[in-house]
């Protein structure tokens, strides 16, 4: 069973300030593992674990985001055999169709392929679809939000149980397969001093594509910070009858 | 981007009318992509050129997308819309990469520069909102909820059956109702939400009181959905999740993550509770008491 989850390399959002003219500060904000790719990484691991299968971890970003041994041990510390990188300038601002068409051609590069693993999107652009897309592009049979996986012994079909809105569906999809998990799967393990040790030593591939581009369909105009509501910023401390009373006297009028 | 041939495409009819009134007299030509079951047909009074209908049952929503891509390649340009639910945001992202042209989801707002239509959705947790334009024939949007007003549009002068050109691996074995009681909270006056200053899954009882006592729909940071368990997914806030307008929303226990914010800053006024002076939800709030949940609650309870 050869799993490889994709994960994304973004900035810090809780980092990220906004300077006077509202303008975003984000030159020096520290990168970090996206959020919903640490759920996607640790569905990959107990899988492998599970199935006696190896889990890879592919990336995909810029020299910035990407060359750091630090993010790159912590991603290696959390479950994967190996890392893989397609690096290029600017990587991480591609849109999601370029995304996944890079992502599907790094894919074809492996030599066995079962499963592959997304998160449900990034924590810096959050489109949602590039699972569905590297899927399509693959023309391997693919679905997304799954909220839970069973694959049988033979690793060639998992039955998964997609949650939509109001109901929750099963379906049988048969390997190789591109699956994008909901955050709801599994909560991410912290990685224990074993693994961090253990990272380090871990093989960090360097893929070499050589793809062909896809024509650019979107441009971006700006991305801008909106204005923010002024607040009141009534605050009060303490617990008290007192406070309490205030806090009430507020909300009655806010009630009425 | 040429604008004159639309694309409207769900699994949801309610979805379909609010895009199409949206789109009414902005595009010379609307076509309307329903998948559903047929008896809903007769309410997809959608003012459409061209009203293409793939049933499901036998079939599921994946099986359409081949067709569905011959039909929007028939159009040398076209715009296509969907709702941002889980199962138009998937057809949408097969066929964006069937027409190898972007699809931009959860657009909050669409405006027209000069000859363009420029696309708005929130990024970095809430933190901004990107400004896009297509720069190809095809384009792929899913909108917001509630990004339009519903209006009357009228018959369709055409409907037409799609037929399943290729039919999808994957294979649909059942369906579950979600147990759980789906709260409304776009719709919501107000709300009190919860986050992880609660201890405990049994104090939600505290939290179900107050919202009783004040008529509001309870709601919930992500961790206590996704992590606790507590409430259901559907009920927490922010811009990975649900994204509220009440008159009136209660902060219990909530620290107020830029993310989580994203998702209630748009409310009119915002109260918060909490012990930890510096959490920075007293940042964003018009009213905040800094203390401890479990005195002032109950209190809340009793007085108001």
């Amino acid at each position: 069973m050869d799993i490889i989850t994709c994960c994304k390399v973004v900035r810090d959002d809780e980092l990220i300030k906004v300077n006077d003219k509202q303008e975003l500060i984000i030159d020096e904000v520290p990168w970090k593992i996206s959020a919903y790719d640490l759920n996607a990484i640790e569905v990959g691991k107990k899988l492998a674990e599970k199935l006696e299968g190896k889990m890879q971890v592919l990336t995909l970003g810029s020299p910035e985001a990407l060359n750091g041994t630090k993010i790159q041990k912590d991603i290696l510390s959390r479950g994967p055999a190996e890392l893989n990188m397609v690096v290029g300038e600017g990587y991480e601002q591609l849109d999601s169709i370029s995304t996944a068409w890079y992502l599907a051609q790094a894919i074809t590069t492996f030599e066995n392929v079962d499963l592959v693993l997304c998160g449900v999107g990034s924590g810096d652009f959050y489109n949602q679809t590039v699972g569905t897309q590297m899927g399509t592009f693959l023309n391997w049979p693919n679905i997304d939000n799954v909220v839970e996986i069973e694959i049988d012994e033979s690793a060639s079909k998992a039955i998964v149980k997609r949650a939509l809105e109001d109901s929750t569906e099963t379906y049988e999809i048969p390997l190789p397969a591109v699956i994008t998990v909901s955050s709801e799967i599994i909560e991410p393990s912290v990685p224990t001093m074993k693994e961090i040790m253990r990272a380090g030593r871990k093989p960090v591939n360097l893929l070499d594509l050589n793809a062909e581009s896809l024509e650019q369909t979107t441009e971006v105009i700006e991305i801008v910070v909106p204005d923010q509501t002024d607040r009141r910023k009534e605050i009060i401390e303490g617990d008290g009858e007192e406070e309490i009373d205030q806090l009430i006297e507020f909300l009655k009028k806010e009630l009425v | 981007m040429k604008t004159d041939v639309a694309y409207v495409l769900s699994v949801d009819k309610d979805v379909i009318l609010e895009i199409c009134s949206g789109l009414k007299d902005k595009t010379d030509k609307l076509n309307v992509v329903y998948l559903g079951s047929e008896e809903e047909l007769s309410q997809l009074k959608c003012g459409a050129n061209n009203l293409y209908f793939g049933e499901l049952g036998e079939y599921i929503a994946e099986d359409y997308v081949t067709a569905i891509a011959q039909k929007i390649k028939g159009d040398d340009s076209a715009l296509v819309f969907g709702g941002n639910n889980v199962k138009d945001r998937a057809v949408l992202a097969a066929l964006s990469a069937l027409l190898k042209s972007n699809l931009l989801t959860n657009v909050s707002s669409i405006e027209k520069d000069g000859e363009e239509l420029v696309f708005s959705r929130v990024v970095y947790g809430g933190l901004a909102e990107q400004k896009t334009k297509f720069v190809s024939n095809y384009g792929l949007v899913t909108t917001s909820p509630g990004l339009f007003e519903l209006i009357d549009l009228g018959d369709n002068d055409n409907i037409e059956k799609l037929e399943v050109a290729e039919k999808s691996a994957i294979k649909f074995i059942e369906k579950a109702e979600k147990q759980e009681k789906t709260v409304n909270l776009v719709a919501a006056e107000r709300i009190v939400d919860v986050g992880r200053g609660l201890s405990a899954e049994e104090d939600l009882g505290l939290i179900n009181e107050l919202a009783a006592k004040i008529d509001a729909a309870v709601a919930c940071s992500r961790p206590v959905a996704e992590n606790d368990k507590w409430l259901p997914v559907s009920n927490y806030l922010g811009i990975t999740g649900t994204t509220v307008k009440p008159e009136l929303i209660i902060t219990v226990g909530v620290s107020g993550q830029v993310q989580h914010m994203g998702g209630i800053n748009k409310s009119k006024t915002i109260v918060a509770i909490n012990k930890d002076a510096n959490a920075p939800i007293f940042e964003h709030c018009d009213f905040g008491i800094v203390g401890d949940l479990y005195k002032i609650v109950p209190k809340l309870i009793e007085k108001l």
